[in-house]
């Protein structure tokens, strides 16, 4: 039981998270797309005289 | 098959009564007009040009709502940061807020003295009162429909089959492009036909920032409703059974396009 937990613990781990500059990335293109299409809209709505 | 008949029957006569006595009548209506007078009303540079931009615009901004619209959703599912539950709760703003609101709200930001349209000015390109103004106004009463459609089928699927992916060598790019994709392309598919379908028959927001130049920026809804005020019934319902057919033919083809998705993906 040790012996499989502990060969376990050595395997090395298949990484399903996306590299960094690929998260970084895609989250500034959305939120940069929503702040144009849907913040800003809404802002300049509360802002207008 | 217990109960099929009266679920049937109750299903027929909702979407009869609902969707196909209204389409029934118009084109009852239409097919009074003789196929000359159809022909003459709806062959005009001025209805030519407003089939061209409503549909066209329509393709372009569902085309560039299934670009970011996946792309947000990828975010919004498998990325944690600081704000996101706000993101996502924005994301459904285009369904509650009206479209004529959006519409001035968006002119305000796109024209030449905005915020956006400021910038653009300088450099030649004008978005409000053109008909890239249409565009903009199409992708943001769209964007919500592909987005809450591929989100949870993103969720749904399932880490492993990418994890055996990677485990059986593919790389990350060959895992997005044979497992994610294929699985999330139906729904990509319904999500844009939904975008599509909206987009060309959105009025609301349109005509406030499209700035309606006949010929130019004018959009199909928009010309009904002139024709329905001039009492020119004929031609507003020429136009309308135009722009049924055409949106029948075009939410067909992505159907068909989305069935064949599927089945090649369970196969």
């Amino acid at each position: 039981m040790k012996a499989d937990m502990q060969e376990r613990a050595t395997q090395p781990m298949l990484s399903l998270r996306d590299p960094a500059w690929m998260r970084w990335g895609l989250t500034a293109i959305a939120v940069g797309f929503l702040l144009i299409f849907l913040v800003l809209p809404l802002v300049v709505l509360f802002t207008q005289r | 098959m217990p109960g099929f008949g009266l679920s049937f029957g109750v299903m027929i006569s909702y979407l009869g009564l609902i969707v196909l006595l209204p389409l029934a009548c118009l084109l009852w209506k239409a097919s009074g007009l003789g196929i000359g007078a159809f022909w003459d009303i709806v062959s005009t540079p001025r209805v030519l040009a407003a089939i061209e931009l409503s549909f066209g615009a329509a393709l372009i901004a569902a085309l560039v709502n299934a670009v970011f619209g996946l792309i947000i959703v990828w975010v919004l599912v498998r990325y944690e940061f600081p704000g996101r539950p706000l993101l996502d709760a924005l994301i459904d703003l285009p369904f509650a807020l009206p479209t004529a609101v959006a519409g001035i709200a968006l002119a305000a930001l796109f024209a030449d003295t905005g915020w956006i349209g400021a910038l653009l000015a300088p450099l030649g390109i004008n978005i409000a009162f053109t008909r890239w103004g249409v565009v903009v106004a199409l992708i943001f009463v769209g964007l919500p429909f592909v987005v809450r459609t591929i989100e949870p089928v993103l969720r749904d699927l399932e880490r492993e089959q990418e994890e055996a992916a990677l485990s059986l060598g593919a790389s990350r790019v060959q895992s997005y492009a044979r497992v994610v994709l294929p699985s999330i392309l139906p729904a990509l598919l319904t999500g844009v036909a939904m975008a599509l379908a909206r987009g060309a028959g959105e009025y609301g927001s349109v005509i406030f920032i499209a700035g309606n130049v006949p010929g130019k920026s004018e959009i199909l809804p928009l010309l009904i409703v002139i024709k329905l005020e001039q009492f020119d019934y004929p031609g507003a319902i020429a136009i309308a059974v135009v722009m049924l057919a055409i949106s029948f033919v075009m939410l067909l083809s992505l159907n068909l396009l989305q069935a064949w998705s599927r089945l090649r993906h369970e196969s």
